[in-house]
Parts: structure tokens; sequence; C-alpha cells
């Protein structure tokens, strides 16, 4: 069928309707003028050359009708599908500026707080030293990996 | 004859070839999105003081908190993905 499309459509269907009308009266012909000597000579042809391209222009009718229509929804769905992309590319680009501002402010919170510990060090650490077991002991819940009081 | 029906055949045959012109390319991810969780940092053992504690637990935290939106977006972006994909159907 894919051969179809280098032919302009409306020279397609003008070609099938030809055919179809040609058919309804070469066969209107062979039935109905069997009085007029030169028809009724060659009745038996001009009815098998009626039907057979009124057979055929329908078919091809069908073919055409049903090409046509699946171009029709390609068509559609192609623009869907367009629509979709654009829309999937917006959702990314909202998604990214989301995921990046909330990084920003939450950096920006770590180091609000990194920064009041650093001017209240001495304040904070006034009385208070780690002892090896409590730094251990933290970082086995980070790590995972087994301490000399966890082994 | 014989070349001229089987030209006839293949031109005939390639009638029932269906190339369907419609493609959906799947979405890309943001690059955000793309970049693994930080892992969590351990404390130096030769940092002893109470402020190294703190701040390497608001390290920590920070990196937690990076990766509960990365997972929140990675949702949001899967939810938004997927009613784009049924509106095209």
């Amino acid at each position: 069928m894919w051969l179809l499309h280098f032919i302009p459509d409306a020279l397609i269907v003008y070609v099938i309707n030809m055919a179809v009308l040609s058919g309804i009266a070469i066969t209107i012909a062979g039935t109905f003028l069997g009085f007029i000597p030169f028809v009724n000579k060659y009745k038996a042809i001009l009815h098998l050359i009626g039907v057979a391209l009124l057979v055929l222009g329908v078919y091809c009718k069908g073919v055409f009708s049903t090409d046509a229509a699946m171009r029709e929804q390609v068509r559609e769905l192609q623009a869907k599908i367009d629509v979709a992309e654009k829309k999937a590319q917006e959702a990314n680009t909202q998604v990214q500026t989301k995921i990046v501002t909330k990084i920003v402010k939450i950096q920006d919170k770590a180091n609000t707080a990194k920064e009041t510990l650093r001017r209240r060090k001495d304040t904070i650490n006034a009385e208070c030293n780690l002892s090896d077991d409590a730094i251990s002991a933290y970082n086995f819940s980070i790590t995972k990996k087994p301490t000399a009081e966890t082994k | 004859m014989m070349r001229q029906l089987l030209l006839i055949s293949v031109l005939a045959l390639t009638g029932c070839a269906t190339a369907l012109p419609v493609k959906m390319s799947f979405p890309q991810v943001p690059e955000a999105l793309t970049k693994p969780c930080d892992r969590l940092l351990p404390l130096d053992p030769s940092k002893k003081q109470l402020t190294d504690l703190l701040e390497n637990t608001v390290d920590n935290y920070a990196k937690a908190k990076e990766c509960y939106a990365k997972n929140q977006a990675w949702q949001e972006w899967y939810a938004t993905q997927k009613q784009i994909y049924e509106e095209v159907k």
C-alpha cells in the first residue's frame, strides 16, 4: 500500500470513482441496452467488464478508505505524542528546578547550623569531650562496622 | 516470463508491509535525580569535641534530607510521567 503514498490522494480517489461509475454504466448498458445491435453483439463481454470494474472499484474504495482512516489515526496519535513529549519535558524542568531549590535550601540550613556551632564552640565544648567509646558507638550507627564493644 | 512474475510477486508483497511511523520516546530523567544519594559520613575519631559531633550530625542530617527530597522528586516525576503517558492512549 505504501506505493500509493507517492500518488496524490485526489488522483487515486478520481481513478477509483471512475472505475466504480464505469462499472455501473457498463453493467447497466450490458443489461438494459440489448436492443442496440452493437451492445447486443458484445453483451457477455460488457457484462464481464462491467462487473469486474465494479467489483475492483468497490474493493479499492474500501481499501483506500481504510488506509485513509488509518493515516488519520496515525496523524492524531502523532499529534498527541508530540504534546505528551512537550509536557514530559516541561514536567522534567519543573521537577529539576524543585529538587535543586530544595537541595540548596537544605544546604543553606546546614551551613547556618554549622556557623552557629562554630560561633558558640567554646560554650558548647566547655566541659564536654567525647570518649573513644562514644565516637565508636556513634560511627557504628552510620557505618555499621562493628566496634570493639559490639563485636 | 519468470523474471516478470517474480518482480510482480515482489511488488505485490511490498503492499503487505505496514510501517507505522508513530514513535514515543521514553522521557528523560531530570539530571539531579540521576545522582545517587550521598553516604553518611562517620565522625573522625581524632575529633573529640562535642561541636565536631554536632557538625557531623548536621552534615548527615542534610544528606538524609537531600536523599528524602530526591526520593519524593522521583515519585512526583513518575506520577507525572505516568499521567502524561496515559493521556496519549
